[in-house]
Order: structure tokens, then C-alpha cells, then sequence
């Protein structure tokens, strides 16, 4: 079954009549009519604020709102609504974490681990009050796979490491990492778990009880849902001790000119005006994905990715990262190719695990993902190019940057094969 | 016209024009754009005030090393006031291409660091 015309955007948008070959969805998934349909119902019939009108639109629209934390909550199997925040992405669900934990958890000299794979989102907040704090941040490598090993975890872990975040799909390398076994390990030493769904969530199921996850966070706009709303889990126990991280309307109990006293969960951490029509849209896709089920999108996902594989490893030149087995990883694969012709002889890139983390010279002779990507949006071909807000991890991989597709419901093998004969025409003009 | 990856657009990357560095010189600049890992060294001779001699080496992609090379030979007998105030839409008009917002930073490389250095 075909989903592609669940999805406006592939009748509306041609490049110079082409048909669109969307294969970003890592960056942001395309949206259903569905959900589109459920934000302009909400904007035409029950638009207005939410937690303060006594009339009854303003009770109708929090309704709404209330329904939409508890589809999240039945999503990710949570115990309580409250532990279910509406931010606006992954971004801010964790430096909401990472904010508020300074102020009561974290002391001088604590340790947080994170890998090498993590997205800049989960790098830049921890480094941020590592700075602050004289908090330590260790850094953990990643195994040949690219994966987050177990072992591996249980060397990097300090005496006073008290939070741990790690991403439950590399954005780059499509693994999927052990959460729930790295779980385990940090249990015995009372240490925190964060984990960065943005990858995993709308593509494989998440429930926080079984990972055993202290926070997680995603973005709906990867999920079919607008842009702007996004989730943060807080485990109750650990979630009523912190402090808010935006301070404003909305969120208290009661307030007088010195002191304040903070609403209950989870309003405390919803400072302002929410996205209340984001919250009505992240619900429809939630919708939308239980409609079509895990274990469909999850075949899609490694029908494609195994097609994509097998028509990548055609390209002469061409390297692929992470694991090859689909069952392991996600629906993204990224991947650099080596040009043909050089303008002169010069070192090779290769991926050599002798020199890990030092930033090798890079062939002059590749194609460089930039060029790939300008040349395929010229046939329709929408793929990322770039450092993919992973430096670290670039800097691992020894190169600048890679080039990725990704994939979702509405992609089929047809356009992995437009992709196959679009690389092909990019090497024929640039080799 | 576009003429971006066009065959006289890619010759200039196949085959750049004063490619490989020259010795003596008299000044060297280097440019670089860390985000996608393009690096440029650039050097250059004068007589009196105008460029005599310009010879360059590059690594990145081939918007950045063919805008070089179109642009450093465009460049050689101009006089420094002439380079400082070559516009980045003269440079555009000169390689008779057009580009996304996100990569006009790979042709803005060889005029920054030319720039940079007279
Ligand atoms: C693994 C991972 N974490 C975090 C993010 C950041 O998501 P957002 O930009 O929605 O905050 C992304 C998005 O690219 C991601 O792939």
C-alpha cells in the first residue's frame, strides 16, 4: 500500500515538473492531510487560549490541549499526563533538562557521559553547564558499528557521573542503540537517563517503562506534525524536584511581589502561551501513525533501507557508514563517494579506526556532498549534505560532511532507484 | 544562463587555472569555511601595484575551486583598489551562475581570501 497520497505536498510541489523524491525525513518528516486537517478544525472552531477562560471556548480548547498530552502519554506508555511536557522540539526538551538540573542536581565535579554521535542539541546544552557547573563531560566512543556499546558504557562511567544522554537513533549513522540494556547499567549506580528519541520517534515504538528512561525527548515535526511542538517525558520522581526553566504566565500557583509558588506538574515547565494548535497536531499524527502501525512502518523502513544499500554499493568510490544489517538500524543511511578522475594524486580517504577522532586529510578527488545535493535537487532529489549538527562526529567519521537520506512512510523503491540514476548523473558531470 | 556544472564551469574545476603554488611570492592568504570543509591557499606576485602572478590550491567542492579559478584569472593585472572593491555580485556575474542561499559561502571563499590578502 501506497501512503504518498496521504500527503499533499507530492501533488503540490514539482521541481520543473519533476515529482518530488523527498529523502530528508531525519531533518522533518512531510505532513498528512490528516493533521493538517485537525490544526485548521482546531483554528476554526476552538481557537483560544488555554488553563484561563471561564468561558466555554477557552474550556473547549484546554480540552483539546488535555486530550493531546494524554494521546502523547498512551504514545510513549508514560504512567501520568503530568510527566508529559510540550515544548517546541527536541532542543528545548533537552536544555530544559540540562537548565533546570544545574540549579538543584548537578554539583561541581559531577561527571555527565554522552557518545560522540549525539546531535548538537545533546552536546551544546551539557557543555554549556559543564562550563558553568565545573561539571565533567565525558565523552564516550563509538564501536566499529558505530553503535553505543554496552561495554563501552560501563568503562566511561566515572564514580560521580549522575546523568547519562545518549540518542536511541543516530541521526547519522541510523543505529539504533541498547537503550534499554544501558539502562540497566546505570540503574545499579542511581545514575540519570536521558534519551533523545528525535530518530526513533514515528518510527519505532517507544515506551518509557520499558526503557526505563528518566527523560526523553522528540520533535513532532519528524513525526508528521507540525513544526514547533515537541515532548519532553520527565519521570514524576525526579520531574516535581526541579526548577522551571521559562518563568511567566501560566505556571504558578501564586504569586506575590518577592516569592512564588510554582503551579503542579507539568504547567511549571509550560511557561507562556503553548502551541496549542502544534499539541492538536501532534495528536492527529500520533493518529495518523497508529492508524498505519509500527510494525508496517517499520518493515518500510527496512524494505528501503536494504534497497538502498544494495543500489548504494553500485557506485564505485562510494563509502557507507554504520551497519549494513537493516534490522540493526534505522531508515537513515549516510554515506560519502571518493571521485573518479583527481586533479592530482593525494591522500585517500579511508575510514581507519587506527586514527579515531583525528581529523584525517580528506581526498580532493571526492565528490563533495555539497555538489551531490545541488545536483540532485536539480532532478527533484531532496537529500542532506552537510555536517549534520554532528561535529564531533564528523570530526570521528574524518570527514566535513557526509551526505544522508532518510526515509518515511510515503517513500518506495522507486525512489531509491531516481536516487540511483540521479548519483549516477551527478559522477557523470562531476567525474 | 546557468551555467553552474555546465562543461566550461567544470572544466575550471578538472583543470583549474593556476593551480599548484608558485615560489617566490610575495604574499600568501589562506581562507577557510570550516561548515563544509573547504580550505584555500592563495598566492600572489606583484608588479608594482597590479597582480602579476597568482597561483592557488584548493580543497573542497566544485562550486568553491571552479569559482577560484574563473575568478583568480579574472583577477591577474588588476591593482589592489580593483580587487578590494570587486563586488560579491560582480563575482556572480563573472561565473554566470545562480545559487541557493546556502552555498554562496563556497564562492565567497576565494574573493574573501583575496581580499583578505591584498
Ligand atoms: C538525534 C537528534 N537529536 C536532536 C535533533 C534536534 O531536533 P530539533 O531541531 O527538532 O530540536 C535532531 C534533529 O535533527 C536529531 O536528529
Amino acid at each position: 500500500m501506497s501512503y504518498k497520497n496521504d500527503f499533499p505536498m507530492f501533488a503540490r510541489f514539482k521541481k520543473e515538473k519533476k515529482p518530488l523524491v523527498y529523502l530528508d525525513s531525519a531533518s522533518t518528516a512531510q505532513m498528512p492531510q490528516c493533521v493538517i486537517d485537525a490544526v485548521r478544525e482546531f483554528e476554526e472552531t476552538t481557537r483560544a487560549n488555554v488553563h484561563r477562560g471561564i468561558y466555554e471556548l477557552s474550556e473547549r480548547a484546554t480540552e483539546c490541549y488535555e486530550g493531546a498530552r494524554e494521546r502523547v502519554r498512551k504514545f510513549v506508555n508514560a504512567r501520568r499526563a503530568r510527566e508529559i511536557v510540550f515544548t517546541r522540539n527536541t532542543t528545548e526538551s533537552i536544555n530544559l533538562v540540562a537548565y533546570s538540573l544545574t540549579k538543584t542536581f548537578f554539583k561541581k565535579g559531577d561527571h555527565i557521559l554522552i557518545s560522540r554521535g549525539e546531535h548538537h542539541s545533546n552536546f551544546l546544552p551539557w557543555q554549556m553547564i559543564a562550563k558553568e557547573k565545573g561539571i565533567i563531560l565525558d565523552i564516550l566512543e563509538l564501536n566499529k558499528e558505530g553503535e553505543i556499546a554496552i561495554e563501552a558504557v560501563k568503562k566511561a562511567l566515572h564514580p560521580k557521573t549522575r546523568l547519562a544522554a545518549f540518542s536511541h537513533i543516530s541521526h547519522v549513522l541510523g543505529t539504533i542503540n541498547p537503550i534499554e540494556k544501558i539502562r540497566k547499567t546505570l540503574r545499579k549506580r542511581n545514575i540519570l537517563f536521558l534519551v533523545d528519541a528525535a530518530q526513533s520517534a514515528g518510527h519505532i515504538p517507544i515506551d518509557v517503562q520499558k526503557i526505563g528512561c528518566d527523560f526523553l525527548a522528540f520533535s513532532g515535526h519528524k513525526m508528521g506534525a507540525p513544526m514547533g511542538i515537541g515532548v519532553l517525558y520527565g519521570r514524576e520522581e525526579i520531574v516535581h524536584t526541579m526548577e522551571p526553566f521559562l518563568r511567566g504566565g501560566g505556571m504558578i500557583r501564586k504569586v506575590d511581589i518577592t516569592n512564588t509558588e510554582w503551579d503542579e506538574l507539568p504547567y511549571k515547565f509550560e511557561a507562556g502561551t503553548p502551541n496549542v494548535s502544534g499539541a492538536i497536531g501532534l495528536e492527529a499524527a500520533i493518529n495518523y501513525i497508529t492508524s498505519i502501525g509500527f510494525k508496517e512502518i517499520r518493515a518500510i523502513d527496512e524494505k528501503l533501507t536494504k534497497r538502498a544499500f544494495a543500489q548504494l554499493k553500485k557506485i564505485p568510490g562510494i563509502h557507507i557508514f554504520g551497519p549494513e544489517d537493516p534490522r540493526t538500524r534505522g531508515g537513515v543511511i549516510s554515506f560519502t563517494i571518493e571521485g573518479i578522475h583527481p586533479v592530482r594524486s593525494s591522500i585517500h580517504f579511508q575510514q581507519d579506526s587506527s586514527h579515531r577522532g583525528r581529523l584525517r586529510r580528506i581526498t580532493s578527488n571526492w565528490v563533495h556532498p555539497h555538489d551531490l545535493a545541488t545536483i540532485l535537487d536539480r532532478e527533484g532529489i531532496a537529500i542532506r549534505a552537510g555536517h549534520h549538527c554532528a561535529m564531533p562526529l564528523m570530526k570521528y567519521l574524518g570527514v566535513p560532511a557526509v551526505s544522508r537520506i532518510s526515509f518515511w512512510v510515503y517513500n518506495s523503491v522507486s525512489d531509491i532507484e531516481v536516487l540511483g540514476r540521479g548519483i549516477e548523473k551527478a559522477l557523470r558531470i562531476l567525474a | 544562463m546557468d551555467l553552474l556544472y555546465t562543461d566550461i564551469f567544470l572544466l575550471h574545476y578538472h583543470a583549474p587555472k593556476n593551480y599548484g603554488l608558485h615560489v617566490p611570492f610575495d604574499i600568501e592568504a589562506k581562507g577557510e569555511n570550516t561548515l563544509c570543509g573547504d580550505s584555500l591557499t592563495l598566492r600572489l606576485t606583484f608588479a608594482r601595484d597590479c597582480v602579476q602572478a597568482i597561483s592557488f590550491e584548493s580543497e573542497g567542492c566544485v562550486i568553491s575551486r571552479a569559482a577560484s579559478s574563473l575568478l583568480f584569472e579574472y583577477i591577474k593585472g588588476k591593482n589592489r583598489k580593483e580587487i578590494k572593491e570587486f563586488s560579491p555580485y560582480a563575482l556572480f556575474e563573472l561565473l554566470g551562475i545562480t545559487l541557493t542561499a546556502a552555498r554562496i559561502k563556497c564562492v565567497l571563499l576565494p574573493l574573501e581570501t583575496i581580499q583578505k590578502g591584498v
